[in-house]
This record gives C-alpha cells, sequence and structure tokens, in this order.
C-alpha cells in the first residue's frame, strides 16, 4: 500500500495543506525546520489509528477541530483480493461537543470510552466497484497492527528510533521474541523470574525465619509439649508397681489365711474346753446318785390314790353322759309350737265348720245366676254389634260377666249424633258434586286444548299471534300489490299519452318549408349584401354598398331571430313533455319494483303459519299467473285465514275461562273437603264424646242407639248379680282369710280349701298334745340324773384333796415332780446317758483338732492363757492382716484404675498427628523447593540452549541490513541468553552491548532491527507506509550514505506496493537519496508553514 | 505356620498425616493405623504358631509414644506370651533396652537382643541366635564369638533408620555389612530399611511394615522366617537358597493403608468421562490390593489412590486435566464412597512421570526456529537427565512444571 495524496484541512498548526502523487518506494521529502514535517508524521499516524493519541499526549488540544484525509493505493481490495484500488480516509473531529473535551478526556487509554465525541472516519473506495453490501473497514485497509507497533516500528521519528534500545519483556521486545516463531522467551524470562519469586517466597517467608524454620520450629515445639507433659516411665511403673502390688497381696492373703486358721482354732477351742467341763460334771453327779435309795414308800400309796381316783373319775363321767343325754331328749321335745298357742282359737274356728260349708253353697248358687246374666247381656251385645267396639274394662276381675264394660256415653240420648250424621252426608255429597265440576271443567278444557293443539299444528311451531300477524301482512301485502298494479297501468298509459303527445311535438318542432325558404332567402339575400357591401371596392360599389350591407345584416338578423324563437318555444313544450316522461317513467319503474318486491313477497309461503299443501300450491299457482282475479282470491283466502286464526285467538281464550272454572271448582272441592272433613271431627268427637270409637259409622251407631235401652236394662240386671255374688264371695273369702292367717300363725302353707284347712288345724292340735305329755315324762328323768352325777362329783373331789397333800408334803408343783422326788430311777438313767453323750461330744470336738495336743496344752494352760484371751488375740492378728490386705487391694484397684486411664490416654496422640502433619508439610515443602529449582534449572538450561542454537528469524533478517548499513562492520544481531538485552556481532567476534556502541552505530542497529521488523510485519500481511522524521540526523556522511542506498534497496528487495516516506530537513541527505534513485520532494516554508490561511496547496513535486 | 515373624519399623508413635478433605470414616481408620498393623501383625504371629515376634528399627520415641499406644504394645506382648510367643526387641544400643523394659513396665513374654547379648531360643530343635548390629565393630565381635554347629541358627538384624531424623531418606549402604561374616553359612543378615536397592544381595531389606505417605508405600509388611520349611512346586516364596535351602524368608502384606497410584490416559475425555476412567481402573486396582494372605488377617485396607493421567505430552491437556481435576475428584469420590468404604482418591493430576522424549523427537525434524524448539530442547534435556539418574523423577516433574507454567503463561 502506498499513500498517493494527503489533504490536511486542519491539524494543528497546518490549514489546508495537499501532497499530490505520491508514489511507490521510498518518498523522501526535504523542507526546512519548522516547516511541518513532524506534523505530517502525525497526521499520517492520526489518519490510520486516530487523534485519540494526540490528544491524549498533548500533541493536539481537543477543544480544536481538526481533519484530514489520505488516498492510498493498495494491491488488494476490501476482501482480501488480489486487485488494485483505492481508497480515501477522511478522519474528521469536529462538532459543537468538541468544546467540552479535555485532555482528560482522553486518558482512560480505551479508544471510544472517553472523548470520542465528534470525532468520526470515512473510508470510501475512489473506483466506485464497492457497494453497500461490501462496506469497507479501516481495519480491511490497515491490517492487523496497532498502534503502538506502527509508531514504534513504520512511523518513527527520531525519538522512538531509540525506543527499541533494550528489549523490554513487553511491548516490541516480546513482538521481536516471538518472531522467532516459537516460544516467547520473554515468557520464560517471566515464568523463572515467577518461579525464583516462588523459590524466594518458599526460602525466606514474610517474617525474619524461613517457613522451613518456622515448621521445624513447630515440629521442636510439639514435640517438647509432648515430652514435658509426663515422665516416660509413667506408664511401665504404674505396671511395675501392680505387679509389685499384686505379690504382697498374694503374701497378705496367705497371712489372712494363716491367721484366719488360728482365730478359727481357738474359737473351736473354746467350746471344746467347755464340752469337757460338762462331762466332768456330770460324771461327779453321776457318782453321788448312785450311793443313795432311788424309790420313796408314798410313790405307792400316790399309786394307789390314783387308781381310785380314776374309777370314780369314770362314774363321774357315766352320769354326766346319762344326765347330758336326758337333757337333749328334754329340749328335743318342741312344745313351744304355734299351734299350742293357737289352739283356742284354733278350737273356735274348728266349731264354725257348718257355718262355713252353708257359705260355700251360697256362693255357688249366686254365681251360676250372675253368669247367666252376663251371658244374656253378651248376646245382646252381639245382636247390636256392639262386639268390636265395647272394651273389656278388667281384664283381672274375677267377675267374669262384668269383664265388658259398656261406654259411659250410651246412656246420654242420640239426638245429636244424628243430626251430626246428617251434617257430614251433606258434606260427602258436596264433595262429590265438587269432584264432578272438576272432572266436568277439566273434560271440557281437555277438549277445547285438543282443539288448540290441532289448530296450532298448521301453524307448524308459531305462535298464534305471529301466525295471525304474518296472515295479516299477506293480506295487506296483497292488497298493496292490487292497488299497485292498478297505479302501474294507470302510468303506463300516462306514459302512452306522453309519448304520443312528445311524438307530435317532435313533430310540430320542424317549421314549415315555406317558413323556411323565406327566411332562408332573407337570410342569403342579407348575407350577399352584407358580403358584397364589405368585400367590393367602394368603387364598384359606392355609397350603395353600405345600404345593400346594412339590408343584409338586418334581414339576415331578422331571419336568425326568427328562427330561433320558434326553435325556442317548440323545444319548451318538448322539453316540458319529456321531463313528465321521464318522471312517469320514474314513477312506472318505482311501482314496478315496488310489485316486484311485494311480489316476492307475496310468492314466499309464510313460514310463520303453513298452509295446507293443497293451499300451497294453488297459491303458487295463482301467483304463477299473476292476474288480478287471482290476486283478488288470494286476498279473500287471506282475509279467511285471518279469521281462523282469530277464532283460534278465541279458543285460547276459552280455554283461559276453562282453566279458570277448574280453579274455581278446585277450590270449591278444596272447601267441600274442609267442611266434610269438619263434620268428620264433629262426629268423632261426639262418639268419643260417648265413649264410642270414632271409626263408627252412622249406621253402625243408628244400630246401637236401637238396642241401646234393652242394653242398659240387661247391663243392669248383670251388676245387680253379679254385686250379690261378690258380696257372698267376700263372705266366704274373710272367712277362708281367718283360717289362713290361722295356718300362717302356725307356720303352716295354705292349700286346699277352707274345709280342708280346718282338717289340718284338728290333725295339728292332736299331735301337740300328745308331744307334750311326752316331755313331761322325760323331765323328771332328768332330775333323777342331775342328783347321781353331783353324788360322784363329791367323792372325786375327795380323792382330789388326798392326792393334793401328798403333793404339798413333797412339796411338789406337779405329778412329775413329785414322782421324780419320790423315784429318781428315771433321772439315774438320764443323768448316765448325759454323761455318756458329753464324754462322746468332747471326745469328738477334740479329735476334730489338728493338733489335740495342742488343745491338750491349751487346756493345761487355761489357768494362765483363757481360752478367751488366746481368741481375742487371733482376732485382732487377723484384722490387722485383713486391713493390710484391704489397703493392698485398694492400692492395685488404683492402680489399674490409672492403667486404664493410660490405656485411654490419646492425649499425645493429637500431638503426634501434629507432627505428622507438620512433617509433611515440612517434606512438602522441601520436595516444592526442590521441584520449583529443578524447574528453574532446567527451564535455564533450556534458555540457554535455544538462544545458543534457535535466534529468531527476525534477527537473521536484522542481522543481514545491520551488515549493509554498517558496510560489513557489523554482522550480527543476537538476543543473550538471559534476554535482558542485544548482542552486536562485529566483524571481528566481538560481542557489543548496544549501549556501549556508538550513537550512529546503535541507531543503525535499531534501524536494522525495524527494517527487520517491517519485513516479518509485510510477512503477516501489514503493507503500511513507513514514516521516517529524520531518523538519520545522527549519522555521517558514510553512514547517511550507506543508510539511503540499504533504505532503497530495501524498498526495492520487497515486492509489491510499498512505499517508504523520508521526512528530512539536511539536503545532503536529500541529496544522498536523490543519488540512491530515490524520489525527492522538496518543501518551501511558504507552502507549509507561512500560507496556512490561504490554504494553497504544496507544489506537486519540486526536485 | 512360622517360626519367626520379623516386624520393620512399626514406629507406633508416628501417626499418618490426615488429608483436610477426608471424611471422618476413613480418617477413623486413619488415626492409629501403626497400631493396628502391628495387632494385625500379632494376630497372625499367634495363628501361624510363632515362636517370636522380632521388632526392629524404629518401635517406638520414649518422647512421643502416648500412655494409650504404650499399654496396647504391652497388651500386645503379653498376649503374644500367653500364646508361647515371645517378642524380641532388638535393640541396637544396649543401654536402652533398660529403658525400653520399664517404659512397658517390665512384660512378661518381652526379651532384648543387643550387639553384645544375643536372644537364643530354641526353635524346633534349631538353636536359633539373634544379634543386633549397628557398626562394624559388632559384626566383627560376633565373628570372634560365635562358631559355626549344627542345627544353629544366627541371625543378625540391623537397621538404617535414624530416630532424630526419620524423614530423610538416607539410605546409604552400610559399607560393613559386605563383611565376609555375613555370607556364612546358617547366618541370616536381616536390615530394616526402605531401600532395596542399596543393600548387598545376602541381606534381607525389611521394610516398614506401615508406610506413612505415598513415596514410601510401594515396599511394606512384615516377612515370616520358617526353618526347615518342606518346598512345594507352586511355592513363589523367597527361600534362602544360598546358605539353607529349606528356610523361607516371607513378605506378608498386613499394612493398614496403603498407597497406590492409578495410571491412565486420556485424550480429551471431560470431567464425568475422566471419572468414569479412573472409576474403571479403581475397580480394577481393587481386585490387585486386597491382601492373598489368610482372609481372617485381611479386613480390607484403606486404599488411598493418587490418579494420575497421561496426556499424551499434550501441556494445554494436561493444564486442562488440572483444571477439571477438583470436580473430576469430587464425582470419582463420590462414586468410591458409594461401592466401596476402603477407598479414597487423595489426588488427580496429570502425570508427572509421563515421559518427555516423545516431545524432544521432533526438534531434529524441525527447523531453528520452530514453533516447538524450546520444548524440544526442553525434552532433550530431561531425557538427558534421566539417562544419567534414573533413579530420580524430578527432572522429569520439573520439566513437565516448566512446560505448564509456561503454557500457562
Amino acid at each position: 500500500m502506498h499513500i498517493e495524496q494527503l489533504e490536511i484541512e486542519c491539524f494543528g498548526g497546518l490549514q489546508q495543506v495537499s501532497l499530490k502523487d505520491l508514489g511507490q518506494g521510498v518518498e523522501v521529502i526535504h523542507g526546512t525546520n519548522e516547516i511541518g514535517k513532524t506534523s505530517l508524521l502525525e497526521f499520517i499516524r492520526a489518519v490510520f489509528f486516530g487523534f485519540e493519541g494526540l490528544f491524549r499526549r498533548g500533541v493536539l488540544d481537543p477543544k480544536l477541530p481538526c481533519s484530514g484525509r489520505l488516498i492510498v493505493v493498495t494491491g488488494k481490495g476490501p476482501r482480501g483480493k488480489r486487485e488494485r484500488h483505492r481508497f480515501i480516509i477522511e478522519r474528521r473531529h469536529e462538532g459543537p461537543g468538541i468544546a467540552s473535551l479535555t485532555r482528560e478526556s482522553y486518558e482512560d487509554d480505551i479508544v471510544g470510552l472517553g472523548g470520542d465525541e465528534g470525532d468520526s472516519i470515512t473510508v470510501e473506495q475512489l473506483d466506485g466497484t464497492s457497494t453497500d453490501a461490501q462496506r469497507i473497514y479501516l481495519q480491511d485497509i490497515v491490517g492487523d497492527i496497532d498502534e503502538a507497533t506502527f509508531t514504534s516500528v513504520m512511523a518513527f521519528g527520531l525519538d522512538e528510533l531509540h525506543e527499541l534500545r533494550t528489549l523490554e519483556p513487553e511491548g516490541c521486545g516480546s513482538r521481536l521474541y516471538e518472531l522467532a516463531n516459537g516460544l516467547d522467551r520473554s515468557r520464560v524470562a517471566r515464568t523463572i523470574r515467577q518461579i525464583e519469586e516462588a523459590l524466594q517466597r518458599l526460602a525466606q517467608g514474610d517474617d525474619e525465619k524461613t517457613p522451613r524454620q518456622l515448621l521445624i520450629e513447630k515440629r521442636d515445639a510439639l514435640r517438647k509439649a509432648k515430652s514435658d507433659t509426663q515422665s516416660k516411665y509413667y506408664v511401665g511403673d504404674l505396671f511395675i508397681e501392680h505387679t509389685k502390688v499384686k505379690r504382697e497381696i498374694a503374701s497378705l492373703e496367705k497371712a489372712v489365711t494363716n491367721a484366719a486358721a488360728t482365730e478359727s482354732l481357738a474359737r473351736d477351742a473354746l467350746p471344746t474346753s467347755q464340752l469337757r467341763h460338762a462331762w466332768q460334771e456330770l460324771s461327779g453327779e453321776l457318782e453321788l446318785l448312785k450311793k443313795v435309795a432311788l424309790v420313796h414308800p408314798d410313790f405307792d400309796g400316790w399309786q394307789h390314790d390314783i387308781k381310785k381316783r380314776k374309777q370314780i373319775s369314770r362314774v363321774v363321767k357315766k352320769r354326766l353322759n346319762e344326765r347330758r343325754r336326758l337333757a337333749r331328749e328334754l329340749a328335743s321335745y318342741d312344745t313351744k309350737t304355734a299351734v299350742w298357742k293357737k289352739r283356742v282359737e284354733i278350737k273356735s274356728l274348728l266349731e264354725d265348720r257348718s257355718q262355713i260349708e252353708r257359705l260355700i253353697a251360697d256362693v255357688t248358687r249366686t254365681e251360676a245366676h250372675a253368669t247367666l246374666a252376663a251371658r244374656r247381656f253378651g248376646e245382646q251385645i252381639g245382636l247390636c254389634g256392639l262386639t268390636k267396639v265395647i272394651s273389656v274394662e278388667d281384664p283381672q276381675t274375677n267377675d267374669v260377666g262384668m269383664a265388658v264394660v259398656l261406654p259411659e256415653g250410651l246412656s246420654l240420648s242420640f239426638g245429636p249424633l244424628r243430626n251430626r250424621a246428617r251434617n257430614c252426608k251433606r258434606a260427602s255429597r258436596a264433595v262429590a258434586s265438587a269432584r264432578k265440576q272438576v272432572a266436568r271443567a277439566r273434560s271440557e278444557l281437555a277438549k277445547a286444548e285438543q282443539q288448540i293443539d290441532k289448530d296450532r299444528g298448521a301453524l307448524s311451531g308459531s305462535t298464534l299471534a305471529a301466525a295471525l300477524e304474518a296472515a295479516t301482512e299477506q293480506s295487506a301485502a296483497i292488497r298493496k300489490r292490487i292497488s299497485a298494479g292498478e297505479r302501474l297501468n294507470e302510468l303506463h298509459q300516462t306514459i302512452t299519452q306522453l309519448e304520443q303527445e312528445m311524438g307530435k311535438q317532435l313533430a310540430s318542432q320542424v317549421m314549415p318549408l315555406s317558413w323556411l325558404l323565406g327566411l332562408g332567402s332573407i337570410f342569403v339575400v342579407g348575407a350577399g349584401m352584407l358580403l358584397s357591401g364589405l368585400l367590393l371596392p367602394s368603387v364598384v360599389t359606392g355609397p350603395l354598398a353600405y345600404v345593400i350591407a346594412a339590408l343584409g345584416l338586418a334581414g339576415t338578423g331578422v331571419a336568425s331571430v326568427m328562427t330561433w324563437t320558434l326553435d325556442k318555444s317548440s323545444g319548451a313544450r318538448l322539453g316540458e313533455t319529456r321531463r313528465q316522461h321521464a318522471l312517469a317513467l320514474k314513477q312506472h319503474k318505482d311501482v314496478t319494483a315496488q310489485c316486484e318486491t311485494l311480489d316476492t313477497k307475496i310468492s314466499k309461503p309464510s313460514r310463520q303459519f303453513s298452509y295446507s299443501s293443497k293451499e300451497v300450491n294453488d297459491s303458487q299457482q295463482e301467483f304463477a299467473t299473476a292476474s288480478q282475479t287471482s290476486l283478488e282470491r288470494r286476498a279473500a283466502r287471506a282475509d279467511a285465514e285471518i279469521i281462523r286464526l282469530e277464532h283460534m285467538a278465541t279458543y285460547e281464550g276459552v280455554l283461559r275461562s276453562h282453566k279458570d272454572r277448574i280453579s274455581k271448582s278446585k277450590e270449591k272441592l278444596k272447601l267441600a273437603f274442609s267442611r266434610r272433613k269438619k263434620s268428620v271431627a264433629r262426629w268423632q268427637k261426639s262418639l268419643e264424646h260417648r265413649g264410642l270409637p270414632n271409626t263408627l259409622s252412622p249406621s253402625e251407631v243408628w244400630r246401637i242407639g236401637t238396642h241401646r235401652h234393652e242394653l242398659l236394662t240387661l247391663d243392669d240386671d248383670r251388676r245387680r248379680l253379679s254385686d250379690e255374688a261378690r258380696h257372698k264371695r267376700e263372705e266366704l273369702a274373710a272367712t277362708s282369710r281367718r283360717i289362713e292367717a290361722m295356718l300362717v300363725d302356725c307356720e303352716l302353707l295354705p292349700e286346699g280349701t277352707s274345709l280342708d284347712q280346718l282338717q289340718q288345724l284338728d290333725d295339728l292340735l292332736n299331735k301337740q298334745r300328745l308331744l307334750h305329755d311326752r316331755q313331761k315324762t322325760c323331765a323328771r328323768k332328768l332330775e333323777r340324773a342331775r342328783i347321781r352325777h353331783r353324788q360322784a362329783i363329791r367323792q372325786l373331789k375327795v380323792c382330789d384333796r388326798t392326792l393334793k397333800a401328798r403333793l404339798e408334803r413333797w412339796d411338789a408343783a406337779t405329778e412329775e415332780i413329785f414322782l421324780s422326788k419320790t423315784d429318781r430311777r428315771p433321772y439315774f438313767d438320764e443323768l448316765t446317758e448325759k454323761t455318756r453323750i458329753a464324754e462322746r461330744t468332747w471326745r469328738d470336738g477334740r479329735s476334730r483338732f489338728e493338733d489335740p495336743t495342742l488343745l491338750d496344752t491349751w487346756i493345761e494352760q487355761a489357768s494362765k492363757i483363757s481360752f478367751e484371751q488366746r481368741l481375742s488375740d487371733a482376732e485382732t492378728a487377723t484384722k490387722e492382716l485383713r486391713e493390710s490386705l484391704r489397703i493392698q487391694k485398694t492400692r492395685l484397684g488404683e492402680i489399674e484404675q490409672e492403667i486404664q486411664l493410660a490405656g485411654k490416654n490419646k492425649s499425645s496422640e493429637t500431638i503426634q498427628q501434629q507432627v505428622a502433619v507438620v512433617d509433611d508439610q515440612i517434606a512438602a515443602h522441601d520436595q516444592r523447593i526442590d521441584l520449583l529449582t529443578s524447574t528453574r534449572e532446567i527451564l535455564e538450561r533450556t534458555r540457554a540452549e535455544v538462544a545458543r542454537h534457535h535466534q529468531p528469524a527476525a534477527l537473521i533478517e536484522a542481522s543481514y541490513w545491520l551488515t549493509r548499513l554498517t558496510e560489513g562492520r557489523y554482522v550480527q544481531i543476537t538476543t543473550a541468553a538471559d534476554e535482558a538485552r542485544l548482542d552486536v556481532h562485529d566483524a571481528a567476534g566481538a560481542i557489543w552491548n548496544p549501549e556501549r556502541l556508538s550513537r550512529g552505530t546503535r541507531e543503525q542497529v535499531f534501524l536494522a532491527l525495524r527494517l527487520a521488523l517491517v519485513r516479518d510485519l509485510h510477512e503477516h500481511g501489514i503493507t503500511l507506509p513507513v514514516v521516517m522524521d529524520d531518523a538519520l540526523v545522527n549519522f555521517d556522511d558514510q553512514r547517511a550514505k550507506a543508510a539511503s542506498r540499504t533504505l532503497v534497496e530495501f524498498m526495492n528487495d520487497r515486492n509489491g506496493d510499498h512505499q517508504m516516506l523520508v521526512l528530512t530537513c539536511h539536503a545532503h541527505v536529500a541529496t544522498l537519496f536523490r543519488a540512491a534513485k530515490a524520489t525527492v520532494r522538496t518543501l518551501g516554508s511558504k507552502q507549509i508553514s507561512g500560507d496556512r490561511t490561504e490554504g494553497d496547496a504544496l507544489p506537486q513535486e519540486s526536485c | 505356620m512360622f517360626d519367626l515373624l520379623f516386624i520393620g519399623n512399626p514406629a507406633i508413635d508416628k501417626a499418618i498425616a490426615e488429608p483436610e478433605d477426608m471424611p471422618q470414616s476413613l480418617v477413623a481408620r486413619l488415626r492409629g493405623a501403626p497400631l493396628k498393623t502391628l495387632e494385625k501383625t500379632y494376630r497372625l504371629a499367634i495363628e501361624s504358631q510363632a515362636q517370636g515376634i522380632v521388632l526392629c528399627g524404629s518401635i517406638m520415641d520414649p518422647a512421643r509414644v502416648s500412655p494409650a499406644q504404650l499399654v496396647a504394645l504391652r497388651q500386645l506382648i503379653i498376649e503374644a506370651a500367653d500364646h508361647d510367643c515371645e517378642t524380641l526387641w532388638v535393640a541396637t544400643n544396649p543401654a536402652d533396652a533398660q529403658e525400653y523394659l520399664r517404659m512397658l513396665g517390665e512384660p512378661k513374654g518381652l526379651s532384648f537382643a543387643s550387639s553384645l547379648r544375643p536372644w537364643t531360643k530354641t526353635i524346633r530343635s534349631t538353636t536359633v541366635e539373634l544379634w543386633a548390629v549397628s557398626t562394624e565393630a559388632d559384626i566383627e565381635r560376633i565373628a570372634t564369638q560365635s562358631s559355626f554347629e549344627p542345627l544353629h541358627r544366627q541371625i543378625i538384624v540391623g537397621s538404617d533408620t535414624c530416630p532424630d531424623n526419620d524423614h530423610d531418606n538416607d539410605h546409604s549402604v552400610q559399607s560393613f555389612l559386605s563383611s565376609s561374616h555375613l555370607l556364612q553359612p546358617n547366618t541370616l543378615a536381616v536390615w530394616a530399611t526402605q531401600s532395596s536397592s542399596s543393600l548387598p544381595q545376602h541381606v534381607f531389606p525389611l521394610p516398614s511394615i506401615q508406610s506413612r505417605r505415598q513415596t514410601d508405600s510401594l515396599n511394606t509388611g512384615c516377612y515370616g522366617l520358617t526353618f526347615y520349611r518342606p518346598q512345594f512346586d507352586g511355592d513363589s516364596d523367597s527361600h534362602l537358597g544360598n546358605k539353607c535351602t529349606v528356610d523361607q524368608w516371607k513378605k506378608l502384606p498386613v499394612s493398614e493403608v496403603i498407597w497406590r497410584t492409578l495410571h491412565i490416559e486420556s485424550a480429551d475425555e471431560d470431567h464425568e468421562a475422566l471419572s468414569q476412567l479412573l472409576w474403571e481402573a479403581c475397580q480394577g486396582l481393587l481386585g490387585t490390593v486386597v491382601p492373598e494372605v489368610d482372609e481372617t488377617i485381611a479386613a480390607s485396607p484403606l486404599v488411598i489412590i493418587d490418579c494420575k493421567i497421561a496426556c499424551g505430552t499434550s501441556i494445554t491437556r494436561r493444564l486442562e486435566v488440572n483444571e477439571i481435576a477438583p470436580e473430576t475428584k469430587r464425582i470419582l469420590r463420590e462414586r468410591c464412597a458409594a461401592a466401596s468404604p476402603h477407598i479414597w482418591i487423595q489426588t488427580i493430576s496429570a502425570d508427572v512421570e509421563e515421559p518427555l522424549a516423545a516431545l524432544g523427537r521432533n526438534r531434529s525434524g524441525g527447523r531453528p526456529g520452530a514453533s516447538n524448539s524450546f520444548t524440544s530442547a526442553l525434552a532433550d534435556l530431561v531425557t538427558e537427565a534421566e539417562t544419567a539418574s534414573p533413579e530420580t523423577t524430578v527432572q522429569r516433574e520439573a520439566g513437565w512444571l516448566a512446560l505448564e507454567l509456561l503454557e500457562s503463561e
């Protein structure tokens, strides 16, 4: 791409400046200082990348407008096609809003966010091949390059040239590394730096101590904390003490066992010694007893007295038994019975036996009479039909005949009942009559409804009113149709007359031929005279000519006026006639339309009501004929239909009257029902008043009334006889109750008749008399036995006194004591046995001792040391040993508890865990350091290796151009292994740091690097023009010459459309470039800086 | 059946660091795992009717051991003694014996072997003499005191564990282990160590019965020694062929916690597919880690797994794997927790043991300045370093880290 034309409208100090016809290759623009070369450089940058950077850097004031355009020629189209295209790129900064902009508005360094107020860019294709669909963007022309790169590499002044003096990791330095087509070694540097920082953090930490030292201190602190808590022998000493205490316990248990055995021996020896003492005492007593007699003489006397007493005792016992037996027998005689007590009353009852028998016979007789009367009464009740209405008053009564009770109201008069019966009958008749009326009204209503339904069926569902209305309308339409037909005929006649009249008027409108000839002749003559007077020369005609012309004119005028007048009068008449004719035609048309409408209306069979099929056919046929007659017939039929419908309407009125009748009849029926109900209620009330059931009918009541007096008579008889029988029965019952009361008093159950009961009392009384005699005999025997028993008792008491005297004599409380004192043989035997047992017990006790001699010894020494003393000493020893054992066991338990606690004591395991964590952290820390160290080493080694063998292609390119620029004195540019600088190799192989090179050489190096970068950008499709502003100012003549030659060579070496604009203020530089066959333009100060207000363009070219 | 059971470096007071995100159920298994492993070994000894249990190396630290651990160890010793199984404490320092004896409360069935006084016992008519050695002088002294006798076994036991710095992997070869005395018939040298490669062939390495971390977890367990054991055709156990062709030296996996590393390849799977791949690999791994010894001994150990994803030299993929690793780990942990309570997925990361040689091969074919020149150079350097010292993988890990850092820059 190259810039073909440059136009500045306003840009800083430049106003209306243009450079035209710039070409490819090196274009040297030579001008004096302050002519605006640097402004041109800034303008080109601004057109490509905007004014923001200039505003931000303060090169331009954002409040002032600036604008301009570039016309560029590219070798590729907007879509990358390899075609030649011309584009105009116009950028403007203007508008009312820019007055508020400041430099700070562009501080954000982001295009579009800050002061983009008023900025606009226009990119258009000048050859006109682009369309709206192919919109051109600036990036399509500029390529993928940013402003910084363009400024540093392609559009630079002397200041920017030195920006590449050091290879910073960022920016172009990074770009340079990336050009190695491989890894960005600045990234390697950053990575190594990050690793070193990480290592530094790991090695040093934030505090004075390193993280590893902190971890080790933490671990040591944890270990120390563990060691400080408890002695390490604590658990072992516990177990050792445990074993020791267990051994102590074992020895103590043995000692306690021995002491307990001694104590037990002493405890056993004490009773054994007592056994020996008891044996010795018994032996002494036995020896004493052997020396005296064992039986006393009182013992025999005692035996005799005892025998005698036993005999007397047997007699006493026998007589006592006899006495008891007689007493029991006497007691068994029950003479205090109720019969015996009531014997006087019973005797009086027995004396009334004959009277009771007579009373029984009377009762039987009177009951027979009462039964007969009751039967008659029952028969009479059955006869008058009162069986089902008479209730049994007291079914429990014994009086069978009185079970049936006549109602109390039967004795009242039956006259009111008859009135009530008549009222009921009347009410029933009224109900029947009302029912008949209702039925009749209903039947009439049904008939009317049937008729209406029949008529309504012809209406095919429509209402009667609608049908009537439809029929009326039909009739009116037919009437209208008839009148319209008549009107139509009239109009037809009128039209015919008007047409005839019009024909006549048309015929009269043509004037008569004579009139026409005359008037025409006059007109012709007049016209000829006029023409002759006007056209002929006055010489020929003379003054007559004027007369002739005037006459001609007058004649012509008269003819014309006449003709017009005649024509106008006839035309007016004809017009009037035509108007009337048209009016008549219009009316005829309206009437015809009305007829058609009416015909249509008439011809439609009414949907509101349906005729019979025959009628419909007729009407249609009649309508088809459409004659006047038929219309009149149809009108008559429609009237008949209206009449019929009106009849139907009348039926409907009748129907309503029927319904009214029905409702009235129903009301009457309801009234009749209520009256009958009241009558029945009064009838029932009357029946209830007389005690009769309310279900009785009047006929039944009539029959009852007929037999009422006879029933009352029979009822009186029945009652009288029944009362008599009841009195007899009550009398008999009173007697029977006396007998039964006696039986009850005698504790007997009343059974049978009164006579039987009297007989039972008589038998009982006789039996009591016999029993009483036997009791008296038994009492006498009992008295005799009591006397004999008392005699025997007295003898027994004498014997007892004798025995008691003997006991008192021997001072014995009991018989056993007396016998033991008078007979000592059993005691001797017992003592002998006791002595033997005591001896054996002592022997056994002694034999139980393991060492009997020890017992013998203790017994021998009992006088010195008692057995009690020995036992007390043994108990004390055992107690002391057991206390010691208990203490040891307690201690053992405590130790075991401590061991158990120790077994659960895992407190230091937490510290172990923490130590393990810290150990892991230390190991991870060390491993991390090792890994990072190894990573850093390997990166450094790799970087050195790559730096040695893999220099970037751009540096190779730069080395070539450096050789050309320095004419072989410096041959190579390389990057240092540490990436912080460039190394420049001279022809002798020496490596130079660019900082140590001379300024001119250093700028040659940087220029070579830029050329290499431009070449690289070109390979990446970026072909922007290169603009240099006095970049060769520090070169001496030789370097400048070499540089100009090299730059021209560089541009020629590149294929395609390229451009380099070299801005310089030095004439020798321009001369050198001119010598190198570059295009040189010389700018006058007048054209750029002096004539700002004139707006003149720069000279096209001045070589 | 074993005559003697050798336990190396039980270190009952040295805990295993608990991962922060491990659930409490697994942490409970992790806590006290060294002591549980020792208990399991004692049960194995009792069940196999061993005559003695030899404890050597780092057994416990008097300053760190908890009372509960002391009580438990004492209980194990007494319980074994009740079953006629004596516990032999190999004390490289004779003065330590009294200290340990007192710490444990002088339990019955506990004996000490030192370099001055051997432990002697007749096992199935064989007189066994066990010495503790720590220096060359000890071996020389033993050599002067011992004499070859029929039916005699001399066992020399030592360890390279330094109590003060037991995390250092200083497994330097003890030069005195090459002594000719150890080559004598009926002499068995056992060395408690973490590194088997640094020992002479005639010295039998005795690893720790319970590893503490991933790095030392490959070789763990105890060893059973049987004198005059009849050989079977299918017996694959190691035998002391050069000394006693019928003595058996068998490794027994008893560790309560074991670490395993799972290597799989993954090209472009997302976290769900990757977790599925890892789960399948975990299932395959589970079958191999279940101990083959008697089932009564082996309650399933807790398996802590590190998953290494080989990414086929793609640095981008490695970064992606490290990025999706947390989510993948979460999914995989959920599946493992649901399927097997014995598995804990500790880490998922790109495989640092993957060789970088493949990256370096392309360099020779590429022109200078090719896109992979730096990577190729780095890979070649790492490969060269590995060739020079094949026992370390630090260079490889560093190489991957460097490439990942550069890629993520």
